[in-house]
């Protein structure tokens, strides 16, 4: 026996590239107090807190959660470390809504951050040793393995970065505003992990974001109107077996269509209304609309030349402006479960997107191993 | 609050730790590493699927079935580029690469995984290309070490191979390493 799970409250910090007005725990509280602002409720009210970060090397504090229990009200309550690499966020989300649908708990707090400027995220993913390739080193082979597949013309990433750092001008909260940017600036940006280009990736940002989820039919009594979890799922695969499609993750592809089965959906691309996708590197939107079957084969860069992933096209994707305008890196997956929430509650500003109805929310970490997705809706099953 | 003049770049905490630890490699990586320093590449090859593993696991993770001794395996030091990237090194604590490098994953002819991470060399960085056949540039014998190589990591080469380097072969076709890009 289970029961539906839903988001009532929702809050995100200001993401910026050093937050240096705040402490760790300080950043912490202001996305957590707008998620109990949202959902109406106290600190008292929460029965359980899942706290999910990237790697603990990002800022060299191990074991950030022990010290965070006490801003986070956590004591004397159960407190849930979770750590799926850049998918955390996501699966942070995932492991909270879990609590609410084996109805352990009534009212869990989720939240998931980072506070890169306090450290070197490069340092960390180089384990202290030299010749560190950072993130886009090691996607960059696989974007490149993409673009000769599938033919698709150079200008794509440039233009998912130009679209996505304007659906970012309309979200306060977002790391990068950049109102001039153009193709042609991103074309001439320095080239850093050939192919990628200096504006095709991701900020480094510090930033958090808190869910407050709830049973059903709690959410069903609260004011505002809530998020409403029609499927999740979590699925993994090793980073390196022969024969493994990187650019096409078998773990990827079972995760998609667990979610479109759990939530009912047949054909994705006509019955997701938005999506909220973890694109650190702008090749990323095509490949996982690829990935998980919204496109078919070579279709994923033709949604993104026609304009469809745009905030007025007929598929869009990152309203808010993605992971490409903020990159709080545990938050990040988080940000696009939030996101999608804020979507179908007709609750994201000058971002929204008419009529949403079913939006899609997914992240993913480590070598393109791990996955997080979820189907959130504006009416309970 | 007696001084509030101090500038906050003085509040650096400097905490270097250093840690040192030895391990015994299992007794699959000690061939592969004598091997290594001998001038061969050795791994498994599942008796099942025929996959062959650089270096051995002890098992096939995709059959489940365990190898041992007896499925070594040598493969060549010649092989294909798979897929690379060319990386504008960021200047982080320890980053000993000051300008753009090669990283590079190559499919050594009979192994059916990659070596991932290496150098390529004898040709411009604007010419490289997946399909790229190459072969080993091995270090001289008696600089050849089993550093780099751990019970925790997928094997290295690195103590012993400097570089791969452009035969001048006709390139590979697309079909022997699509599936291995990777």
């Amino acid at each position: 026996m289970t029961e539906q799970a839903a988001v009532i409250g929702v809050g995100q910090t200001h993401h910026k590239k050093k937050r240096a007005d705040v402490s760790i725990p300080g950043l912490l509280r202001e996305a957590a107090l707008r998620a109990l602002d949202d959902a109406e409720c106290t600190w008292a009210d929460i029965d359980a807190v899942v706290i999910g970060k990237a790697p603990d090397a990002f800022e060299g504090i191990v074991q950030p959660e022990l010290f965070l229990a006490d801003a986070l009200g956590g004591a004397g309550k159960p407190m849930l470390r979770v750590h799926t690499a850049g998918s955390v966020g996501g699966s942070t989300f995932i492991v909270g809504s879990h609590l609410i649908e084996s109805q352990i708990h009534d009212r869990v707090l989720a939240i998931a951050w980072e506070k890169q400027s306090e450290g070197n995220a490069q340092w960390g993913l180089a384990g202290g040793r030299g010749r560190g390739i950072g993130a886009g080193g090691a996607f960059a082979p696989w974007i490149r393995a993409y673009i000769e597949k599938t033919g698709a013309p150079e200008y794509i990433g440039w233009q998912v970065a130009v679209k996505d750092r304007l659906n970012a001008l309309k979200n306060p909260y977002a790391h990068l505003h950049l109102p001039d940017i153009t193709i042609e600036t991103v074309k001439e940006s320095a080239m850093l992990w050939d192919p990628l280009r200096f504006l095709e990736s991701c900020p480094s940002s510090d930033g958090a974001c808190a869910v407050v989820l709830t049973n059903a039919a709690t959410a069903k009594k609260a004011s505002k109107p809530a998020a409403y979890i029609a499927a999740t799922a979590v699925k993994s695969e090793l980073g390196q077996f022969p024969g493994r499609d990187p650019v096409r993750p078998q773990a990827g592809v079972e995760c998609a269509h667990d979610v479109y089965r759990q939530a009912g959906i047949g054909v994705p691309r006509q019955e997701i209304d938005v999506a909220e996708i973890y694109v650190p590197f702008s090749w990323y939107e095509p490949m996982w609309l690829e990935g998980h079957d919204i496109a078919g084969p070579g279709e994923g860069w033709k949604m993104v030349e026609g304009g469809d992933t745009e905030l007025t096209g007929s598929f869009p994707v990152n309203a808010s402006g993605g992971v490409l305008s903020s990159n709080p890196i545990g938050a990040s997956g988080m940000l696009r479960f939030a996101e999608a929430a804020l979507q179908v509650r007709g609750q994201a500003g000058e971002h929204q997107v008419d009529g949403v109805r079913t939006a899609l929310a997914q992240a993913y970490g480590g070598a393109a191993q791990y996955f997080a997705m979820g189907i959130l809706r504006n009416e309970p099953a | 609050m007696s001084d509030t003049t101090t500038p906050k770049e003085n509040l650096v905490m400097n905490h270097l730790v250093s840690l040192s630890y030895s391990e015994e490699l299992t007794p699959i990586l000690e061939r592969y590493v004598d091997a290594l320093i001998d001038g061969r590449i050795v791994g498994h090859k599942c008796p099942q699927c025929g996959r062959v593993y650089v270096p051995g696991k002890g098992y096939c993770p995709i059959c489940v079935v365990e190898t041992t001794d007896k499925d070594e395996f040598e493969v060549s030091d010649r092989g294909t580029v798979t897929g690379f990237t060319i990386i504008t090194p960021v200047a982080y604590y320890g980053q000993t690469e000051t300008e753009p490098f090669v990283y590079a994953s190559v499919l050594l002819d009979g192994s059916s995984g990659n070596l991932g991470g290496q150098d390529i060399i004898g040709v411009a960085h604007d010419q490289l290309h997946s399909g790229m056949r190459v072969r080993a540039v091995w270090k001289p014998p008696n600089e050849r070490t089993a550093e780099g190589v751990s019970n925790r990591g997928w094997g290295s080469v690195a103590s012993v191979i400097d570089a791969f380097e452009w035969t001048g072969e006709p390139d590979a076709d697309r079909s022997v390493y699509e599936e291995h890009i990777f």
